[in-house]
């Protein structure tokens, strides 16, 4: 396995690649490149910097989008769709703000750069928010919201999975209808990570109306927990059952 | 050599008091005991383990390099937007065996959040990293790239890659 932590986007990007069949050092240059782009994402969508893409469209001084601006209106229009409003990127106080959704989309475009420079199987984990190249199945452990250096679950995935919570960065969350977060933590697995991780995103907020509605998605599961310590989950998920199995 | 992970609730086997809802419209919930996924096409609950550990398990990391790497180093001060933090890391037998946080200078009230609950993440990532048949770990954004350039200068004094 070889692996690289790349603090990018305000956080920490994880490489774990598994070099089957490439020598290392190509490894390490396509993971190099697929960092790049990651910068390169983060220069256009960085709320940080006022130069960026998205800070400039913010600000009205820009008139058309680029290609890359318009795939993000996209997914957060797709993704507003269908969490009924849950996830909304236009309901956030001070303007557009798809954060949440970009950074799983830069991790997803930073995996095809890993898939198409010949690299069979990995994963990268974007802050917690993870993609996997198809093909191998990977246990992801999710953090415990309540309990320090503790798993509350280990979920495997060939695809995505996306947690989002209020537990790391305090109350970052917006109910989009002005009501109380139902969740203190929410998991959502499958897909592509972008839609994955605004899914993770309306379920921490919704709770029980956006579970339902996981509920409806082909090839989608997730749980929360709420704030009693209550773990709802959709029916088909299923959790790494036993140490032997992860083993 | 050992390491023990703990897994509360859900993860492990024994799921007790699992709450089976019937669609938006029923208030009402069932209790039951089942295995959480029994049920079919209704979202389950269950509750979570919240004080001491339900199950702990040992697991065993599974590769052992040939020259053994020992010893402790504390990584450069580094900072994080918030303040200043450096980080210690412990070695054994050529395996991260510890990261704790060496030192924290406060700005804010926001520090003390990141050695709270940011830390402790990054630091099951770091030790997962390393041989574990659990891949990664997913849990809401950490925020801190400090952290991970401090290990890694505290992995170069140890030259341990």
């Amino acid at each position: 396995m070889i692996s690289r932590a790349e603090p990018v986007m305000g956080t920490v990007f994880s490489f774990l690649v598994d070099p089957i069949t490439l020598p290392t050092d190509e490894v390490q240059t396509v993971i190099e490149l697929a960092c790049k782009e990651l910068h390169q994402l983060d220069n256009r969508f960085s709320l940080w910097k006022q130069d960026s893409e998205l800070s400039q469209w913010r600000l009205g001084a820009i008139e058309e989008p680029s290609k890359l601006m318009d795939e993000v209106f996209q997914l957060c229009a797709h993704a507003c769709h269908i969490t009924k409003g849950f996830f909304d990127p236009w309901a956030m106080p001070g303007g557009f703000d798809p954060t949440g959704l970009v950074k799983g989309w830069a991790a997803q475009r930073a995996l095809s750069i890993l898939e198409e420079g010949g690299i069979e199987a990995g994963l990268i984990n974007a802050g917690g928010d993870i993609c996997v190249l198809p093909g191998k199945t990977y246990q992801i452990g999710i953090q415990h919201p309540n309990e320090k250096d503790c798993l509350c679950a280990v979920i495997p995935t060939d695809t995505s999975i996306a947690t989002s919570g209020i537990y790391e960065r305090g109350n970052h969350l917006i109910h989009p209808f002005g009501r109380d977060i139902a969740s203190v933590s929410a998991t959502v697995v499958g897909g592509q990570l972008a839609i994955t991780d605004a899914l993770a995103t309306a379920l921490a907020v919704g709770g029980k109306e956006v579970l339902y509605l996981l509920e409806q998605l082909e090839g989608i599961e997730g749980f929360f927990i709420t704030p009693t310590g209550s773990l709802f989950k959709t029916s088909g998920l299923e959790f790494s059952k036993s140490l032997d199995e992860i083993n | 050599m050992n390491r023990t992970v703990t897994i509360l609730g859900a993860a492990a086997a024994g799921f007790v008091g699992v709450i089976v809802l019937h669609g938006p419209a029923s208030q009402a919930a069932t209790l039951s005991k089942s295995n959480a996924s029994a049920s079919s096409g209704n979202p389950t609950s269950t509750t979570l383990a919240q004080q001491s550990p339900s199950t702990t398990a040992g697991i065993t990391t599974t590769t052992l390099p040939v020259a053994k790497i020992n010893g402790t180093a504390v990584g450069a001060q580094e900072n994080y937007g918030y303040g200043q933090m450096s980080v210690k890391v412990t070695i054994a037998n050529s395996r991260i065996v510890d990261v704790s946080v060496n030192s924290i200078q406060a700005l804010e009230s926001y520090s003390l959040q990141l050695e709270q609950q940011v830390v402790p993440m990054l630091k099951s990532e770091v030790l997962a990293a390393q041989g574990t048949n659990i891949n990664s770990i997913s849990g809401a954004t950490y925020t801190t790239e400090a952290y991970a350039y401090s290990i890694q200068s505290a992995l170069n004094k140890l030259h341990f890659k």
